[in-house]
């Protein structure tokens, strides 16, 4: 019997619960569901702002996680996460490609208008403003940065994860993570003057409240 | 404590003044991982149990599949025969751009620049096709249209297959995709 899964924690003996899950273990499922939907719903959500869509792109992963264990095509070689979030980032690739596609223009006044979660609207105020602005911000990287920064922050990968699934050196994954950082933070401050926003002597982000 | 403080020292080299940042990112990451329908995990849990079960017809796969999404219920029956329609047609049109790439795998396809498609760029465009037309007749099923939406997606679905098409790497396959 698998125990229910604490994200936080470190995974359980993945073959061992993958090959529970190929044999349709539900309670295999649940924890593999535990440890990894979530991070890759915030993955598509990140991108797709919608709900709806994030949650598609996530049935659509996790079915495609089912049937190719079940028809025997994935192999574990201790390459899971990589390859699961691999099929995460095609999928979002995909659904991005279609947005821009079909983008219409946005009026001016509803710029950035993005609905905000339950967490966020419980967020503390100040900490809203900094969210918004994050997000602002990351639209202003480049393709390749935001993958890095999403995988890392929203799919909870790690770098030698990241570095795996990308086909990129481990150094220079960690130089595009800290690249991207700093854009953002240059961002954040360009920001300052309208919105009050700054960063502290640690880098800390705060924002004066009106 | 989230679920990215345990791999914080990876190989992170994270400079102090950048850390601030850093923990931003979290807790938007956070954010959007609160943002999720209550219930995810369970709908998940569906959807792989049936995918995991024994191949079914597909209009009843369709079926199962509005039913995890929430937009059919036994009091909203009356959508199922629009749904079907459209499940048919969105079908005839995929079946018939699939008998066309049987039709050139041997000729090769007129201004690809190839001389034959590879059974890998087959199998991807089988692949994209089979994705794209899941989610036109899943938006159809959710959104219970009029005759004159379902012409109009319909259109759009032939677009989006059109630009499919061009998309395909004839000599190899997407470039992106890893399995």
């Amino acid at each position: 019997m698998w125990a229910m899964s604490d994200p936080t924690c470190p995974e359980p003996d993945l073959p061992r619960l993958l090959a529970s899950a190929a044999g349709g273990d539900e309670q295999a499922w649940r924890v593999l569901l535990g440890l990894y939907s979530r991070r890759v719903y915030a993955m598509a959500k990140s991108r797709c702002r919608k709900d709806d869509v994030a949650e598609e792109i996530t049935q659509s992963v996790f079915c495609t996680v089912a049937a190719k264990l079940k028809s025997g095509d994935y192999t574990e070689q201790g390459r899971f996460e990589s390859w699961l979030f691999r099929v995460t980032m095609n999928r979002v690739r995909d659904e991005a490609r279609r947005l821009r596609r079909h983008a219409e223009p946005t009026d001016p006044s509803n710029f950035d208008g993005w609905v905000q979660s339950p967490a966020e609207d419980a967020a503390e105020p100040h900490d809203r403003g900094t969210l918004d602005g994050l997000r602002r911000a990351m639209q202003g990287l480049n393709d390749a940065d935001r993958e890095v920064v999403e995988l890392r922050h929203h799919g909870g990968l790690s770098f030698k994860s990241i570095a795996e699934l990308i086909g990129e050196p481990l150094g220079t994954v960690l130089a595009r993570h800290h690249r991207a950082l700093r854009k953002l933070k240059e961002e954040m401050e360009r920001g300052d003057g309208a919105e009050g926003r700054g960063t502290d002597s640690t880098g800390e982000i705060r924002r004066t409240v009106r | 404590m989230n679920v990215n403080q345990h791999m914080i020292h990876d190989g992170d080299r994270t400079p102090n003044e950048l850390l601030g940042i850093a923990s931003a990112l979290d807790r938007l990451a956070a954010s959007d991982r609160a943002s999720a329908r209550a219930g995810l995990e369970d709908r998940l849990l569906i959807m792989t149990r049936r995918e995991l079960s024994t191949r079914r017809d597909p209009e009843s796969a369709l079926s199962d599949r509005a039913l995890v999404a929430g937009s059919i219920t036994p009091t909203s029956a009356s959508r199922a025969p629009a749904a079907r329609m459209a499940a048919s047609v969105a079908v005839l049109i995929g079946g018939g751009l699939l008998a066309a790439l049987a039709a050139t795998w041997s000729g090769g396809f007129p201004g690809s620049g190839s001389s034959s498609v590879t059974p890998v760029a087959a199998r991807d465009l089988g692949e994209k096709l089979d994705e794209k037309f899941s989610s036109v007749v899943e938006s159809v099923v959710t959104s219970d249209p009029t005759a004159v939406e379902l012409r109009t997606r319909l259109a759009s679905a032939e677009t989006a297959v059109s630009d499919l098409w061009g998309g395909v790497d004839w000599n190899g396959g997407s470039e992106e995709r890893g399995w």
